[in-house]
């Protein structure tokens, strides 16, 4: 018997009789008799609403079944656990089970009412065994899983269902476990230097922040933390972003082909849940390291009822790890995360997100004419309130955003910058039945956009802007049998643009025993673009701007893809991936040395693989990534016809890394967790000049007697070259001691463990070049009071 | 065991990768061209400039002229001439390398011009002198016409045509008082302004050569608006915010200027000197094994007749 969740798809095999032969205590109990909890008023309130909009749907419920539905949570902390597998066994010995969500929520529909054995398993926790008796109805049963300090005896290691194989029609689902597995200059872990291990990410180095996913540049990446969107969360520094590994509860990378949930970017979705805090006990840390000091505390505000959680991070790469390798490292950023988590009945939260970032540095040569400032923040704030309607197979959850982005460059007199204000509203439903889940949902979005660029984009003028955005998604699952099917529509109305777009989602998988079979596809639009010009790779000043009502950018997706493990141990995944883009704009081609340019329209293709391989076994693991990829742009333009004797100009853009490789390992030894990643990146295109002379406009009478001419680029077909390919090891060691109450962790390693000279920019007016990080050793601390 | 197995595997593929994996980076494409030639070889003047640009590796690095050498030849008669070079600092600081010659080129003959290198390395460019047009004005039809055709048959090419107007302020408006915010320069009675007018766009081409349509009093609106662009008077002198008006000016000249080119002086999009289109290496080159643009054109001046002008209700007199 197998049961699967969407999105982990990871099947559980329960060989009949020995599952529940592991029941260590039973209990039996009547949930019809067990008290309701005590209404609120918010409650009361979410009921009528509920009952209103569920009457269409309840006449189309077996109202004689049962659906079991409720929160796992650690009996520790209170934290949702995501993942955790949830089983019922009835009479008929038929197994029926869900995975926690993010939310920690499970939900098993179609129940004949009849008594039930019901399991909960999650790694590291000991086995949650009751037997209950199910009348008809919709019925709340939530668990608390205690942590199995002595970790094996009861934990089911196949439930372990994350992990870089863990891909599915384009979604990696990551956890902090993850997250930590992959060697980073502290202890703590990062989510981005996690994100840059994946065959689907490029960067263009370990600094300047930028990820290019499948094809899409960073601006057609849609980051979200508890449901708030947020434009530049990613640091200077590439091993860091807004994303501590101990803020982050869950997160999934939609590379491409994602559902109808989402809009409003091209290329990706970053989708994050960020952890609630420790309900029931205080707990603090502080780590230090060469690049980043951090501190965190949690607590209950409410005990076993609210939480809060705090955490902060200041780098220290200028005083610190500058000094400590002997380079200048001008980049300085901080973020502080924070989070309260308010149970507002047995079958409801809610729960308030707060965010700000700051970088500030500057990348390329410091001695270059070419200003390459750079600093932007984010401050971002969220609402949101889940419940489950007592009487219905539903869940439904309303959330507000705010987002303040800003985006500088260059020096006060002729600073360039870029805000982006948004305030948005979304309501999320899902209904459950056996053989199909609706989804529906809705969004109201108002933007704001101010921009001063000093004529950075000679055709492109400054001008504030604002537009609202409506969107609703249909998004039904159906579950029939090995085959689960997503097929969705996202309708988007701009009423400001006075632009409508109807957007057709899809994916579907099929489980064939070991051997899954996995697809997607979608169109996709986006309103509020980015513009960056990328001819220089230390430029990375985005440009917001509102689409013209007369066009806008829009992209197709397909993915498909096979995952299996031959041997238990070893699973494998081969995913093929395309993408199209229309109508999105590019710096136009010149060969005037200048920092300003024009934008002109472009279409591009991009398609690839993802070959993953994974070995675990106990504390040791290996895991080899492959990513092949190939991406074109055709931009258009009239001078290209005199150019290059077509009026479509096809090239790589700078982002286009054709072959990306990273093996990791990690293992323990001793009670040292030892791991290494090795990773390499093909040479990324870049426009290679023949050389530099002067120019003397034909328009007027040449006299070079008097006029000394413009300095003049000679290029090569653009894009034509490549750069070096890169390629760097990172090791870490560490190992903690737990002292009473307290824990310190040490580590030790290096990053670029055999110092090789990965190049990051080239000036290629000067011939002067900026490299990536040299060998850096590793040390830190960690402290955490439990 | 197994798994520390797979740990030491890791580390020594990678190792292996690390040893297998570096390559040379070579910024700029090896054997480019070794010059860029400009000049423009005038059959109305008695001397020559071309500038000679070595083509470099970084955009300021410094120059080396030594053992360069330019020579030109009239293909038609065989005869060379002697150019001497010239290291010329500009303004802007940077150094040039000049060849100056003093010979006229004859009309309608070819002649080459070649760079030749310390290394051997050569570039040249072939340009055919233009013919000695004479241009004709006809007036539209029309006692008060102020519009018509200038007509150059047999030219070759037309570029960097212009009208000028010449004009000049008159006594009698608050000269002197700017307005406000932003204060124009000053100006004082019988200073002269030129306004220049590209005229390129209207070059037409006709069987034997190319005309210029001119519609002088549609033009003239242009003129004001700059004019009141420019030296724009507040109508209300009390309040520098309001509107403004053209000073009170006369006209003391209006004339056209364009040069006669030879025939490779042609941008690939008819009469679009557009700078960002020319400035591609290539676009518009007449030099082979290197880049630069060496051709060869003459000035043209005419002036609209005093009668033409007094007829669009303007001053002409004065000062």
């Amino acid at each position: 018997m197998e049961c699967r969740a969407w999105g982990k798809f990871l099947p559980l095999s329960f060989p009949a009789g020995d599952v529940f032969s592991l029941f260590m205590k039973q209990s039996t109990v009547n949930l019809s008799k067990v008290p309701r909890h005590r209404e609120t008023e918010a409650g009361r309130w979410g009921r009528v609403v509920w009952v209103c909009l569920g009457l269409l749907l309840i006449s189309s419920s077996a109202w004689a079944q049962s659906t079991l539905r409720g929160f796992v949570r650690d009996a520790s902390s209170g934290e949702a656990l995501i993942g955790a597998h949830v089983v019922l066994r009835g009479a008929d010995e038929e197994l029926r089970g869900d995975a926690t969500d993010a939310d920690g929520l499970y939900v098993i529909t179609n129940l004949q009412p009849g008594d039930y054995i019901v399991q909960a398993s999650y790694v590291g926790f000991v086995q949650h065994r009751d037997t209950i008796a199910i009348p008809s109805g919709v019925h709340l049963y939530s668990i608390e899983m205690v942590p199995d300090t002595e970790l094996g005896e009861v934990t089911v290691e196949a439930e372990r269902v994350s992990g870089q194989t863990d891909l599915v029609a384009g979604q990696q689902h990551i956890t902090p476990a993850d997250i930590r597995s992959v060697p980073a200059p502290d202890i703590t872990g990062d989510l981005a230097n996690y994100l840059t291990t994946l065959p689907s990410v490029v960067t263009s180095g370990d600094q300047g922040g930028q990820l290019f996913i499948r094809g899409g540049e960073p601006t057609q990446n849609q980051v979200r933390l508890d449901g708030i969107p947020l434009y530049q969360p990613f640091h200077l520094l590439g091993f860091y972003s807004a994303f501590p590994a101990d803020v982050v509860g869950s997160a999934d990378l939609y590379a491409g082909g994602y559902g109808a949930k989402f809009g409003g970017f091209l290329s990706s979705v970053l989708d994050i849940n960020s952890r609630t805090g420790n309900n029931r006990s205080l707990e603090a840390s502080a780590a230090a390291a060469p690049f980043v000091s951090s501190a965190s505390v949690e607590g209950p505000i409410v005990p076993g009822k609210a939480s809060f959680l705090v955490n902060g991070r200041l780098s220290l790469i200028e005083p610190v790890a500058s000094p400590l390798i002997g380079r200048d490292l001008p980049y300085s950023f901080a973020d502080i995360f924070g989070k309260v988590q308010a149970q507002t009945g047995s079958a409801s939260h809610l729960s308030v997100t707060a965010l700000h970032t700051r970088d500030s540095g500057s990348l390329g040569d410091p001695d270059s004419e070419r200003p390459s400032e750079i600093r932007w923040s984010n401050t971002a704030a969220g609402f949101r309130f889940l419940t489950l309607p007592s009487t219905l197979d539903m869940r439904g959850e309303v959330v507000l955003t705010y987002t303040d982005h800003s985006n500088a460059s260059g020096p006060e007199d002729e600073l360039r910058e870029s805000n982006i204000d948004r305030f948005g509203v979304e309501f999320a439903l899902e209904y459950y039945s056996r053989y199909v889940n609706i989804n529906v949902g809705g969004m109201l979005e108002r933007v704001t956009l101010q921009s001063r660029l000093e004529n950075l984009y000679e055709n492109f003028e400054d001008e504030d802007s604002e537009f609202t955005e409506v969107s609703f998604y249909l998004e039904p699952e159906f579950n029939l049998g090995p085959l689960q099917f997503r097929p969705g529509v996202r309708a988007t109305l701009n009423p400001t643009k006075r632009r409508t777009y109807i957007e057709p989602r899809g994916r579907a998988i099929l489980n064939l025993g070991r051997v899954d079979l996995t697809a997607a596809g979608g169109v996709y639009h986006q309103t509020l673009v980015g513009v960056s010009d990328r001819r220089d790779a230390t430029s990375i000043f985005t440009a917001w701007t509102a689409v013209p009502a007369f066009t806008g950018p829009s992209a197709v997706h397909g993915v498909g893809g096979i995952r299996f493990n031959p041997v238990d141990p070893l699973t494998m995944v081969v995913e093929g991936w395309t993408k199209t883009f229309r109508d999105i704009f590019v710096s136009e081609w010149t060969s005037f040395p200048r920092l300003t340019t024009n934008l002109v329209p472009a279409d591009g293709t991009a398609y690839g693989a993802d070959g993953r391989m994974e070995y675990r076994k106990g504390d040791s693991y290996i895991a080899v990534n492959y990513g092949l990829a190939s991406v074109k742009y055709e931009a258009q333009d009239p001078f290209y016809e005199a150019w290059f004797g077509t009026n479509r100009l096809e090239y790589r853009p700078p982002h286009d890394r054709r072959h990306q490789i990273a093996v990791f390992a990690g293992t323990n030894i001793a009670g040292f967790d030892i791991s290494a990643r090795w990773q390499y990146g093909s040479g990324l295109p870049f426009s290679r000049p023949i050389g530099f002379d002067r120019y003397y406009y034909q328009g007027e009478p040449i006299e070079p007697a008097g006029d000394s001419g413009d300095p003049r680029v000679i290029y090569e077909r653009p894009y034509g070259a490549e750069l070096p390919a890169v390629h760097r090891l990172d090791v870490s060691i560490e190992r903690t001691f737990d002292l009473d109450g307290w824990s310190i962790t040490a580590q030790a390693g290096a990053v670029n463990a055999y110092d090789r000279t990965n190049l990051l920019a080239f000036d290629l007016f000067t011939l002067r070049r900026t490299d990536q990080l040299p060998i850096v050793p590793v040390f830190g601390v960690r402290l955490d009071k439990k | 065991m197994m798994p520390r197995s797979l740990f030491g595997l890791f580390l020594l593929v990678s190792l292996v990768f690390v040893t297998a994996c570096d390559e040379e980076f070579v910024p700029i494409a090896p054997d480019g061209p070794p010059y860029s030639l400009w000049g423009n070889l005038d059959p109305t003047k008695d001397h020559q400039v071309v500038r000679v640009v070595p083509i470099t590796g970084t955009i300021d690095e410094e120059l080396d002229f030594s053992g360069i050498t330019l020579r030109s030849v009239n293909r038609d008669t065989g005869e060379e001439q002697t150019w001497r070079d010239s290291v010329v600092t500009y303004e802007d600081g940077t150094r040039g390398l000049l060849f100056v010659s003093g010979f006229r080129p004859v009309h309608g003959d070819e002649y080459e011009v070649r760079v030749e290198g310390p290394e051997g390395k050569t570039a040249y460019a072939r340009t055919t002198a233009p013919p000695a047009v004479t241009h004709s004005f006809v007036l539209d039809p029309g006692s008060q016409s102020t519009s018509g055709e200038l007509l150059f048959p047999d030219a070759p090419r037309l570029y960097s045509s212009q009208t000028q107007y010449v004009l000049f302020f008159r006594e009698g408006d608050l000269v002197g008082e700017p307005p406000l915010p932003s204060p124009p320069p000053r100006f004082n009675p019988c200073d002269e302004v030129v306004l220049s007018f590209d005229e390129q766009k209207s070059v037409a081409s006709i069987e034997y050569g190319w005309k210029v349509p001119m519609n002088l009093r549609a033009n003239f609106e242009a003129v004001n608006d700059e004019m009141d662009a420019r030296f724009g008077i507040p109508i209300d002198p009390n309040d520098p915010n309001t509107a403004t008006r053209p000073p009170d000016y006369g006209v003391r000249d209006i004339r056209f200027r364009t040069y006669v080119a030879d025939e490779d002086w042609a941008p690939p999009f008819p009469f679009d000197f557009d700078p960002e289109l020319l400035i591609e290496p290539g676009t518009l080159s007449s030099v082979r094994g290197g880049f630069g643009f060496v051709g060869s054109s003459y000035r043209v001046d005419w002036s609209w007749p005093p009668e033409v002008i007094r007829r669009l209700g303007v001053v002409t007199e004065g000062c």
